[in-house]
């Protein structure tokens, strides 16, 4: 049996409050690797917005959406959107993977039962596997359909085309287009709740927005696929 | 001996006053030198703790619950009460002294009370700079609401969690200390002695209930705040760790047990179901305030309470209390709710419970306005009994909930041991012999916060304290000693679990000693007692190893306790041949079935002293004398 | 009724554990969970077996002493309850039921059922109080706070630090916790002073506990038997990102 004489062992009074300070706090609090994962997603939101946009002038021929490529060729902000966007995905992924690290090291032993509550989704329990598709997916259509075999802008059009022909691009294509549904569904509600705006009002409303949204433009982008397959 | 309850001279309103302009100084630099000792983190231990912290002692904090946030205080449901007279209805620090002195039949100190009512006010200030979230009127000022055995509003409330929320307040002013490193906070320890050196405490043995191992401390003072022994009964609204021990051992080593027949059985808890039951669940007695309580005026009517008539219906309470009808005080309630139903009206299983009925306030009211003071509430019934309280009258029965005696202390919350104090239900100064309702939560904080880190540093300041540490033979002994006592313990492997003794000693004691006493009963008791407490170190098994978490232990040597203590409480209970608050002795009422004080020869509190097991202590007598009151028989007509 | 139990067994923090299988035979339905397991605990000493320890307390649903994952979901199945007002009347006859402990790196298993949570202490240490001392505060009635916001403030003070909220997020995150303070305290005026070193600290020492991030999935918040909710972590979120600018 021990024994502890306690007696003037107490160590001297510190600051009341230890962590905070300039220097006290460590550099990326997990709210703020949250938050840079928050602002980098929305960001690349937009982003997909406006692509798909663009995109959808497929649909209308090669004139329109050769135009559209010539056009986005000429304008000077291309290349600083590029690296902007470079920056926002980089940034997106480093704080998606030091986030889910500290995660999974969180739970050292897991349960032999575990059961939902019913408010998680499968969206929201597979974002970092969707992340991960989108990761490999991403590097690959950039380099197809940017830095593919094609001829400037005027050729964007056959290019995209003729790669749809291929059975395997266009499903492949098509097929990451459910994670992304799936990440973007979750991921805009989410934003916003970890950016600290969400009302008891406003929430059912960016969950739905989040879904409808996110869902929307990856229907948008599986068309794409299936119509250059199928469509011609 | 003479006890010295040290009550200071002067009118009434001046006592605290004066005395707190007298007592003796330890200068800011000085106080860093002291250690002291608080055992327990409910409102008392985790308030005295905090502000004896902020005045820059050394602090050793300790629980046995694994963090200081789940003492027991944090299941007060209703609220606290301050005379702030917040809603101009008369009220003022007299008045609170004088509902509380006749609310406990004229057994407590007067001087104490007072004192109690004065501070009272600076605790919800106190509270609220903290942050306690309490209910609010629109204009964004303080609510009130009227509790038994008052005829103003002075009770402040957060929801039905009153009781958590001003010990999380407690807590966040103990954690701010720890954060300081002027509290150390040592949970998951139970104390399992007292070290006595040369007639002063100075150290107190524990348990670590995670290692298992025992360790000692040493200190200038030692605090108990260590709650209340109504587990004695096994079934009580207690929480299932409350227990006697830290008290019980301070006892033996010679503090004075004072009133210990003073139990408060609150009539409104939740009935018994089965003989699996482990603990018995309070509802607020708030509910009174808008609650009707009833039984069928027919014994044994076993309708459905919607099929009784209203003119079959005994709305009890308020045909015998007319003034205070359904808010007369505990003991009031719960008396006469046993007497309806040892005459046969009882209802429910066994017929032992009464009828709780919302259905008149919520045609008052409306339902959004019952739901909105009283939701979680009937949430909670309908958990444990799948019931509807709002369609459904509440069954109600009274159970064991508070203990108003305890270690005897002086007006300075120093027990006869000097250097042992003694904070909240743990002494036995404030409630006399019946506590009223949101008393309790006042007289914790009030002992932690205002009086005890005044009248601590006048016994610091005086006392010729020698330097010590753990290896002296006082501490070598007592750590000895508890070794052997939970060894013995370990090594009986007898038949019975503990808690069968527990449960036993429970009922016994419910039965014979519990909301009506008499001699013949208390006498059989001293009998039988003794022989379960004989039986129990023959016969009780405690598996397991003592160098671990071992919960069996930890419950064995409660029980074992507890098996000392409730014979003490039986004899005080027999010597006390009046009636008096919780009290009821048979023998002792008046021709209308009214508790029956004996003023003349029973104006005193009982402080008993240890002699060993089995021993009779020795009685010792304090004298209360009352020179702002008269002693009325309480009427709540 | 007749029950299948699995329980955690581990005999101290370094043991390695198990689920162990017991039959728990004629449970009455009215008991409560904790009753059901006091009465196989009493049966296995009265065989002079080592019973299942767990911790528990109170049992009303207030200390938050209680709590263990039961068939996966902590505190078990129905809504707004601890483990201590779970009744048995929610089971079947025949079914078995796991039970495991609280899992998270910052709540290791202390034995059996039992965890250490003294992590959610330490992080009210770094911040989760008013610093006001004994003595200084004011007549109570010169804080007016609107009702509405006081009612807030008791939403979120009513958190019993169980800890269900960690030991059901996939991430065992102390984010609704961590917020539920930071909420009660925000959300009145005497928070103020504090507000911006509160929300800094919180989480610094929630961070250097071990706990997970928050995956805004709402299980926590689905799971609380206080009924914590989300919008308190968009707050502490909120507190959180204008302390830092501020900083």
């Amino acid at each position: 049996m021990q024994s502890v004489a306690e007696r003037g062992t107490l160590t001297a009074p510190r600051p009341a409050v230890r962590g905070t300070g300039k220097h006290g706090v460590m550099a990326f609090s997990s709210i703020l690797k949250k938050v840079a994962m928050a602002l980098t997603g929305l960001g690349m939101f937009l982003f997909l917005i406006g692509h798909l946009a663009g995109n959808l002038l497929l649909l209308k021929g090669p004139d329109s959406f050769n135009g559209y490529a010539a056009f986005l060729a000429k304008i000077p902000l291309v290349v600083p959107v590029e690296i902007g966007l470079l920056l926002l995905a980089l940034l997106h992924i480093a704080s998606a993977v030091s986030v889910t690290l500290g995660n999974w090291t969180a739970r050292p032993q897991r349960y032999a039962v575990k059961r939902t509550a019913g408010s998680s989704t499968f969206a929201s329990r597979t974002m970092w596997i969707g992340g991960l598709v989108l990761a490999v997916f991403i590097p690959l259509h950039v380099w197809m359909f940017k830095y593919g075999d094609h001829h400037g802008p005027q050729e964007l059009y056959g290019l995209v085309m003729r790669s749809f022909q291929n059975p395997l691009i266009a499903f492949g294509y098509a097929f990451a287009m459910i994670p992304l549904g799936l990440h973007l569904s979750h991921g805009f509600a989410s934003a916003f709740q970890t950016l600290g705006i969400n009302r008891p009002r406003l929430r059912p409303r960016l969950r739905a927005a989040g879904a409808v949204l996110g869902w929307l433009i990856a229907l948008g982008f599986l068309v794409l696929p299936f119509w250059g397959f199928f469509g011609q | 001996m003479i006890l010295d309850a040290k009550v200071p001279d002067g009118p009434l309103e001046a006592k605290w006053d004066r005395h707190r302009d007298h007592l003796k100084l330890v200068s800011p630099a000085n106080k860093r030198k002291y250690t002291v000792i608080v055992v327990g983190t409910g409102l008392a231990g985790a308030s005295a703790a905090a502000s004896l912290g902020e005045l820059g002692y050394q602090v050793l904090s300790f629980c046995f619950q694994d963090s200081p946030r789940r003492a027991h205080s944090i299941a007060a449901q209703g609220g606290i009460n301050a005379a702030k007279n917040y809603p101009n209805d008369g009220d003022s620090v007299y008045r609170l002294f004088y509902d509380t002195i006749k609310g406990g039949d004229f057994r407590a100190r007067e001087a104490n009370v007072y004192r109690l009512a004065q501070v009272s006010a600076s605790i919800i200030d106190q509270c609220v700079a903290q942050g306690v979230p309490f209910a609010r009127e629109y204009g964004g000022y303080l609510a009130n609401r009227s509790f038994g055995g008052a005829q103003v509003s002075r009770t402040f409330y957060a929801r039905g969690q009153t009781g958590q929320q001003l010990l999380l307040g407690a807590y966040s002013a103990l954690m701010r200390q720890a954060s300081t490193g002027r509290v150390k906070i040592l949970p998951r320890r139970e104390m399992l002695d007292l070290v006595v050196v040369d007639g002063v405490a100075r150290g107190i043995v524990v348990r670590n209930l995670v290692t298992g191992g025992l360790e000692t401390y040493v200190a200038d003072a030692v605090c108990l705040a260590t709650g209340g022994y109504a587990n004695v009964f096994y079934l009580s609204t207690n929480a299932k760790g409350c227990n006697v021990t830290a008290a019980w051992r301070a006892h033996r080593r010679g503090a004075f047990f004072a009133n210990p027949c003073y139990t408060q059985i609150h009539p409104t808890c939740i009935p018994v179901a089965g003989d699996y039951q482990s603990k018995l669940t309070l509802m607020s007695e708030s509910l009174r305030n808008d609650g009707r309580v009833w039984v069928p005026k027919t014994p044994g009517d076993t309708r459905r309470p919607e099929q009784i008539p209203e003119a079959e219906r005994d709305y009890f309470l308020e045909r015998k209390y007319p003034s205070f009808g359904n808010l007369v005080p505990r003991d009031v309630a719960s008396r006469n709710a046993k007497e309806q139903c040892d005459a046969g009206k009882g209802i429910g299983p066994g017929g032992r419970g009464v009828y709780l009925d919302f259905s008149d306030a919520i045609k008052r009211d409306g339902l959004a306005a019952i739901r909105e003071r009283y939701g979680n509430l009937f949430d909670m019934y309908h958990e444990i009994t799948a019931e509807d309280a709002y369609t459904v009258p509440m069954r109600i029965y009274p159970a064991p909930h508070y203990t108003m005696g305890g270690l005897w202390v002086d007006y300075n919350l120093m027990s006869n041991l000097p250097g042992l104090f003694v904070l909240g239900e743990a002494n036995f100064s404030d409630h006399g012999a019946n506590r009223l309702g949101a008393s309790a939560l006042m007289q914790g904080l009030a002992d932690g916060y205002f009086i005890l880190p005044y009248t601590i540093g006048d016994y610091l300041a005086s006392a010729k304290l020698t330097a010590l540490d753990t290896d002296h033979a006082s501490f070598r002994d007592a750590e000895r000693e508890v070794s052997e006592r939970l060894s013995r313990l370990l090594a009986i492997k007898g038949k019975r679990t503990v808690d069968s003794f527990h449960r036993e000693l429970g009922v016994m004691l419910w039965n014979q000693c519990g909301m009506a006493r008499n001699e013949a009963g208390l006498k059989e008791l001293l009998q039988r007692i003794p022989a379960l407490r004989e039986e129990f170190w023959e016969n009780v098994t405690v598996p397991g190893s003592p160098g671990t978490l071992n919960q069996t232990l930890e419950r064995a040597g409660r029980v074992a306790d507890f098996l000392e203590f409730a014979e003490l409480l039986v004899l005080d209970a027999l010597e006390r041949r009046e009636s008096c608050g919780g009290h009821f002795r048979e023998e002792s009422q008046t021709e209308e079935g009214e508790a029956l004080r004996d003023d003349e020869h029973f104006c005193h509190v009982a402080a008993w002293e240890f002699r060993g097991v089995g021993e009779t202590p020795v009685l010792h007598k304090e004298p209360l004398t009352f020179t702002n009151v008269s002693l009325a028989q309480r009427s709540y007509k | 009724m007749d029950l299948t139990l699995k329980v955690w067994r581990q005999a101290g923090p370094k043991e390695k554990g198990r689920l162990v299988t017991y039959e728990a035979k004629g449970i009455p339905e009215d008991a409560s969970f904790l009753e059901m397991l006091d009465i196989v605990n009493s049966r296995l000493e009265a065989q002079g077996e080592e019973p299942i320890a767990f911790d528990h307390d109170c049992r009303e649903g207030i200390c938050g002493s209680c709590g263990c994952m039961i068939n996966g979901r902590p505190h078990g199945p129905g809504q707004g309850i601890t483990t201590c007002q779970l009744y048995m009347r929610k089971f079947h006859h025949g079914d078995t039921i796991v039970i495991e402990p609280f899992r998270a790196r910052a709540f290791p298993v202390v034995k059996d059922l039992v965890v250490a949570r003294s992590a959610f202490d330490k992080i009210i240490q770094a911040g989760g109080f008013i610093s006001v001392n004994t003595g200084s505060a004011p007549e109570a009635n010169t804080i007016p706070v609107p009702k509405p916001n006081a009612e807030a403030a008791m939403d979120a003070a009513a958190c019993i630090g169980c800890g269900a909220c960690v030991a059901t997020c996939k991430n065992a995150s102390a984010v609704l916790f961590v917020s539920a303070k930071i909420s009660h305290l925000a959300l009145l005026p005497q928070g103020e002073p504090e507000r911006e070193r509160r929300a800094l600290a919180m989480v610094a020492a929630m961070d250097a506990a071990g706990f997970g991030h928050c995956s805004n999935e709402g299980e926590c918040e689905a799971e609380c038997p206080k009924g914590i909710s989300l919008v308190n972590i968009a707050r502490l979120n909120r507190e959180h990102l204008r302390a830092t600018v501020r900083k």
